[in-house]
């Protein structure tokens, strides 16, 4: 018999419709208790990690693509590119705070400590102020004709901060976030989906519609270079994501599996076939998970479901 | 009053003058003696007092005359004397030695015998005067007197009566005789009496004299004290109580703080016991320097230790009153000798520690408030010596034990237990926790409790019982895999307990967890009874605090450890070519039933703090409460129903209910895992049993998961199936879907019925009945299309609400779903599989009764490779089945499968029939037939065959040729029950359409050989009916 695939330790269900983002929520305690979905029908889901329950589930809009929680306060952003600031109150509903609109789009956007960077009009990005909603800076491309802004990515190099996104034509540029100025460019394939970085190695990894990954590498001059590709079953991936601790790259595709690589040697380690939809978002926890004493992976899908994972760790 | 009192005082003094002048006169006065006698035992002391000297110098002469050799004084006479001197003592006190010592010499004289050193011969009445009379002297002295008489000087003197009343005591068969002696000592040395302890001057100086005769005293009292249970309980309680208080007399620490620094010293050998002196002078020598010195008193300690070993025997005496005794005796010395007798202190403390378990509560109330006082002074650092030598006495006890339980008395293994619980109790919160951070100690303890808990296996079961239907919580939930290989008794095992209870209650839970954990990981041959120990253990434990709940967290997750939890539970040769045999799966079963015990345990401590622990544990344990071995699922069960009174739930129903999202994810994933973990299927049946409609959307979303996989998981679908099948089971108990059957009616009910919806002119919605289709397809699309386009025009004139299909419940979907799917697999050639989907099909059918639009496909769908089943004749069990699904088709679709039913089926089931016909022909009551599946096949037919002809509808040709096959079994020469079915399968025919039944059955009638006469005439009857 054929050694069977790992097993999830646990799977989330609920009436989650097609979730499209999860978020740990950063907390002061050393250990990680709560993991936050956004779903197509526009519910948040907060499930509790201590009892694997949900806890509490709130209407925050429509589509909602990303949810980024700052402390006590909550952010989404919706395909019609309205970004919410969400605020608690006593104890248990968020109210609305503050909105601000970019462009629609399936982009998620980026937060960076006090800032969120979105995809605007014309290729753009704004970087706006959350204390605020207003918006700080705005990020140009050199290029035209580059369609949609389809991901960010925050890269550190050299102790500095850029930023990469990734564009609908394959042409992903790199920004400095303190000049606002692109300062590298590379075309991959098209219709990018999404993107990670290591700032150590200074590799990263980009995963588009089609059935290949691609590693590319940025050196100290910002040339942007393509190294390999990794040709995966199927067409499809929604998200590429580097574990922190830079040992482990997953993707999850549209055909429902998960891959999991080897960031050394890029060398496929397992494919999870948990999910009955695509795979469209992956997280690892921050922090212990005390439930499972671990750090764990989560993995949300178009089936409406949350698998975690205690895996290679 | 006082007159009255005085006039009476006087007079009393006046006849008490008249006797004693009497017996002045006449000595040998007895009357005058007695009356004398009386009259001062009913008078007041100060009358007495007031004759005192009279008395003396009256009586005197007559103790002088007596005590003359020859004297002719009868012993009666004698006695009297004796008595009225008892009395006397009674009401006086004695100021004076000589006096003293004149009387003392008198009695004496009476009872002893001094050439030849023994007691005289004399009656057992006057020996109990001469001891009674002598107890009232040493209790009258005056405290001056005390003082003067008890000096070492006259030891020697004081000797001897002593001497001789041990003697009466030890020897005389007259037990009122005996006590007398005994208490005579006790009154001797001033212990008899309550207010005899207070004076401590007084306690000391008498010690200092009866220091003398302590080896002597004691080593005879315990002798009296152990003398054999026959004579009773009392002889031996005086003794005990005398033993007592003289030794506490003598060892009392009278000024403890100058002496416990010299205590502790080592001393030279001292020379103390000479058994013979040269002369008198070396004897006074030797009386001179004796005193009670360190060294005398380590000596006596070590002399007195022998002795206190001896009595532990008391402490399963059969009288309460002797082990009461022994307790008071040895708080006695608890209280005043700890420093003076460490030696023998800690036997006492073994003896109140048995004694504090004793069954008489009395007793085991006063020993525990004994040892409680103690458990509070051990700390101090005075007991330090005393707690060493109890760790060493405990260690003993300990080590003891094995061997005790080697035997098979179990008397003594309670006694060894009690003593246990006893130290456990006494080193308490604040010892016991030192004592067991020593590594040998710890060891030697939970190795003990090891060996003494050894499970015995052999009686366990290993055969599987297979009645998933059967869990009620009301049934007999015993613990049955508990038999242990040295002893019996339920007493025992909750001694054990206790010492675990103990062990938890003063703080050692950390220590003894942690060992038996590693015992647990790392000795295979001592697991289960660790578990059985960390069980109670943990049963002991009050949740405050994060370390305890780390404790239990600790071994929840170590029991839940799949290399202890997952066992092999039948005789097998694992995929590493291990053979796990009888032997092992005897263990295996007790290990998985403790183990599940544990976790039962674990909640009914942590109470509703243990639902964090249900994702990890529920899954787990609900799969054994459905294995198939009896003793492991009512250990399943017990741990589930402790699981839901911990956590709050009023039922296992509920529990299951509120946390199904915990444990589905479990089945799933076992489910998906292959053969080997069936244990999906284990859980899913209990599921199915106990939970209510309220986890019906859940059970659907697992059972939809599962039906997925079939499609890409072959290799066990089989399992997959037994799945679909408990879930439409489960339908049928969730849903209350009775599967009674429509009221009869006949076939003339049915006429009318049908012409009653003719005449309201409605049409039946849906006739698909094989029999209407005569139309061509050309015809029927043309009338559709007519109906199409006047549907429309209507819809366009005027919007009425459309009949609109119903959307059908998840589960109704599913059930479709898994019907459509199931049916596939009827053509199998695994025989399991085809029962199996034919089971499936008849349970699920009738769930969707109430929704034709999605049953009616289905049964056509089924149909085609239903119909085939019937032409595997030579297989009785599939037919069986297939005929049963029939029946519920025949029920559910009527006229639907009417015409295919009577072209297709019937044909071959009469055929089978009556082809069996011939083979149960002459099958007695006793015939190997009967067990057969062809029979089994026939009971089923013949007992349903009526309900399809009716239900369907049949024509009259149908009708016929099904009378004529059922009309074999009418005969007398086949089985009783066959002919019963059959002719119940003619009654409900001539009910259903008399007319053309008696047509036929007359028609068959008409020829029918003798071995049918008999059941005819019932058959006429019911034509006649």
């Amino acid at each position: 018999m054929a050694v069977l695939p790992p097993d999830p330790v646990f799977c989330l269900k609920s009436d989650m419709d097609h979730i499209h983002s999860l978020c740990f929520p950063t907390t002061n305690e050393n250990y990680t208790s709560r993991l936050l979905a956004a779903t197509e029908n526009g519910f948040v889901y907060f499930w509790d990690l201590e009892t694997n329950r949900l806890q509490h589930k709130q209407t925050m809009g429509e589509s909602i693509q990303a949810v980024h929680s700052l402390q006590t306060d909550i952010i989404t952003q919706e395909k019609n590119g309205l970004i919410k600031l969400w605020t608690i109150e006593n104890n248990s509903n968020y109210e609305l705070s503050k909105t601000y609109t970019c462009s629609g789009g399936y982009c998620r956007s980026l937060l960076l400590n006090e800032n969120l960077i979105a995809p605007q009009e014309d290729s753009t990005l704004d970087i706006i102020d959350i204390k605020t909603m207003t918006k700080q800076n705005r990020f140009i491309p050199h290029k035209p004709k580059l369609g949609n802004v389809m991901c960010l990515q925050k890269v550190e190099l050299g102790g500095k901060i850029y930023i990469l996104g990734g564009y609908e034509t394959g042409d992903v540029i790199l920004w400095d976030y303190s000049t606002s100025q692109p300062c590298g460019h590379i075309k991959l394939r098209e219709y990018i989906t999404s993107l990670t970085f290591d700032p150590v190695s200074g590799r990263g990894i980009c995963g588009n519609a089609s059935n290949t990954l691609q590693i590319f590498t940025i050196d100290r001059n910002f040339n942007i270079t393509l190294k390999c590709e990794i040709s995966i079953t199927n067409d499809g991936c929604n998200i590429v994501k580097l574990r922190r601790d830079r040992k482990i790259f997953v993707s999850g595709g549209w055909d429902g599996s998960l891959r999991m690589f080897s960031w050394k040697s890029l060398r496929l380690l397992v494919v999870l076939s948990e999910h009955r939809g695509a795979v469209t978002d992956v997280q690892f926890s921050p922090k212990n998970v005390r439930y499972w004493e671990a750090n764990i992976m989560a993995a949300s899908g178009a089936d409406g479901m949350i698998s975690l994972w205690n895996l290679y760790n | 009053m006082d007159t009255k009192d005085n006039h009476e005082s006087i007079e009393q003094l006046t006849r008490m003058k008249i006797a004693c002048s009497r017996i002045f006169q006449n000595q040998k006065d007895v009357e005058s003696v007695k009356e004398l006698q009386s009259l001062i035992r009913s008078a007041r002391p100060t009358i007495v007092k007031t004759l005192e000297p009279l008395i003396f110098s009256v009586f005197f002469p007559v103790l002088k005359s007596i005590s003359e050799p020859n004297s002719s004084f009868k012993e009666k006479d004698k006695q009297q004397v004796v008595d009225t001197f008892k009395v006397f003592f009674e009401k006086i006190s004695i100021e004076k030695l000589p006096l003293f010592f004149n009387i003392y010499g008198f009695l004496l004289f009476e009872i002893y015998d001094h050439m030849n050193h023994s007691v005289l011969k004399i009656s057992e009445e006057y020996k109990l005067s001469i001891v009674e009379c002598m107890t009232a002297l040493a209790k009258c002295l005056k405290s001056s007197l005390i003082a003067e008489l008890y000096v070492k000087e006259n030891a020697p003197k004081l000797c001897q009566m002593i001497y001789v009343v041990l003697e009466v005591a030890k020897n005389e068969q007259f037990r009122a005789l005996r006590i007398a002696a005994i208490n005579c000592i006790m009154a001797i040395a001033h212990v008899l009496e309550d207010h005899d302890f207070s004076d401590l001057v007084m306690r000391d100086q008498i010690a200092e004299v009866f220091l003398f005769f302590l080896p002597g005293v004691a080593s005879q009292l315990k002798s009296i004290a152990l003398i054999d249970e026959k004579y009773g309980h009392k002889v031996p309680s005086v003794a005990l109580k005398a033993w007592g208080r003289i030794v506490t007399l003598l060892m009392q620490d009278y000024n403890a703080c100058d002496r416990k620094i010299h205590l502790n010293q080592p001393t030279t050998n001292p020379k103390l016991v000479k058994t013979r002196w040269k002369d008198e002078n070396e004897l006074k020598q030797y009386i001179k320097d004796t005193q009670r010195s360190p060294e005398w008193y380590k000596e006596t300690d070590k002399k007195l230790q022998q002795i206190i070993v001896e009595f532990a025997k008391l402490t399963h005496h059969s009288h309460p009153t002797v082990r009461m005794e022994l307790v008071k005796m040895a708080s006695l010395l608890l209280e005043n000798c700890v420093h003076t007798m460490p030696t023998s202190i800690s036997h006492v403390i073994d003896i109140i520690i048995i004694l504090s378990e004793d069954c008489d509560s009395c007793i085991s109330q006063k020993s525990k408030s004994v040892l409680n006082d103690l458990s509070k002074k051990l700390v101090t650092n005075e007991y330090k010596a005393l707690l060493d030598n109890l760790e060493e006495s405990f260690y003993g006890v300990v080590t003891s034990m094995p061997r005790k339980f080697n035997g098979i008395d179990e008397r003594v293994q309670i006694v060894a237990l009690n003593s246990l619980i006893g130290y456990v109790d006494l080193f308490g919160k604040h010892c016991l926790t030192r004592i067991l951070h020593s590594t040998v100690h710890l060891n030697r303890l939970v190795l003990t409790l090891i060996h003494v808990c050894e499970f015995d296996r052999s009686d366990v079961s290993t055969l599987e019982e297979y009645t998933t239907t059967d869990y009620d919580l009301n049934q007999d939930l015993h613990t049955s895999w508990k038999k242990f290989r040295h002893f019996k008794d339920v007493v025992v095992l909750k001694k054990i307990e206790t010492v675990c209870r103990l062990l938890t209650k003063y703080g050692a839970t950390p220590i003894v967890t942690d060992f038996l954990l590693d015992i647990i990981i790392s000795e295979p041959e001592q697991r289960k009874e660790a578990i059985f120990l960390l069980n109670e253990v943990v049963a002991g434990i009050e949740l405050n605090g994060d370390h305890n709940f780390n404790i239990v967290k600790n071994v929840v997750s170590t029991y839940v450890d799949s290399t202890h939890w997952y066992l092999p539970l039948s005789v097998m040769i694992d995929e590493y070519g291990y053979e796990h045999t009888l032997g092992d799966v005897q263990t295996n079963i007790i290990q998985v039933c403790l183990l599940v015990e544990g976790i039962g345990k674990v909640a009914s401590i942590l109470n509703t703090n243990f639902k964090q622990f249900l994702l990890k544990t529920l899954y787990l344990v609900l799969e054994r409460a459905g294995s198939a071995h009896p003793l492991v699922r009512s250990a399943g069960l017990l741990a589930l129903s402790d699981i839901s009174k911990a956590c709050g739930y009023h039922t296992i129903t509920e529990l299951i209910n509120n946390n199904i999202d915990y444990f589905s994810f479990h089945i799933e994933r076992k489910l998906n895992r292959g053969k080997e973990n069936a244990g999906g299927l284990d859980v899913l049946a209990v599921v199915i049993q106990y939970s209510t409609k309220e986890v019906l959307n859940s059970t659907c979303d697992v059972v939809k998961e599962l039906l997925l996989r079939t499609y890409d998981n072959r290799s066990n679908l089989n399992s997959y199936l037994h799945v679909f099948k408990m879930f439409v089971c489960g339908l049928h108990k969730w849903l209350h879907i009775e599967t009674v059957d429509a009221p009869f009616k006949t076939k003339k009910q049915k006429q009318e019925e049908f012409e009653e919806f003719q005449v309201s002119n409605i049409e039946p919605i849906e006739d698909f009945s094989d029999g209407v289709m005569g139309k061509s397809a050309e015809e029927m699309y043309k009338e559709d299309m007519e109906k199409s386009r006047s549907q429309i025009e209507q819809e366009c004139n005027e919007p009425v609400e459309e009949y609109k299909k119903p959307e059908p419940p998840t589960h109704i979907k599913l059930t479709v779903a898994i019907l459509s799917r199931t049916l596939h697999y009827l053509p199998s050639k695994n025989q399991t599989r085809k029962l199996l989907v034919l089971e499936i099909l008849k349970n699920g059918l009738p769930v969707l009764k109430e929704w034709e639009d999605e049953l009616l496909p289905i049964v056509h769908q089924i149909w085609s490779p239903l119909v085939d089943r019937f032409k595997e004749g030579e297989d009785a069990v599939i037919v069986n089945y297939s005929f049963r699904l029939l029946v519920v088709l025949a029920k559910l679709s009527k006229e639907f499968i009417r015409s295919r039913t009577a072209k297709e089926v019937l044909p071959n089931i009469l055929t089978i029939i009556d082809k069996l016909a011939k083979e149960s022909y002459l099958k007695d009551k006793g015939s190997a037939y009967r067990y057969s599946q062809n029979y089994k096949l026939q009971c089923t037919i013949l007992e349903n065959l009526a309900r399809i002809v009716t239900d369907l509808d049949m024509l009259q040709q149908d009708f016929d040729k099904a009378m004529e096959t059922v009309f074999k079994y009418v005969s007398d020469k086949q089985p009783i029950p066959l002919q019963k079915s059959a002719l119940v399968c003619f009654e409900t025919l001539v009910k259903y359409d008399p007319k053309s039944a008696a047509e036929k059955i007359n028609s068959l009638v008409e020829d029918a050989p003798t071995e049918f006469e008999k059941n005819v005439a019932v058959m006429k009857r019911y034509l006649n009916e």
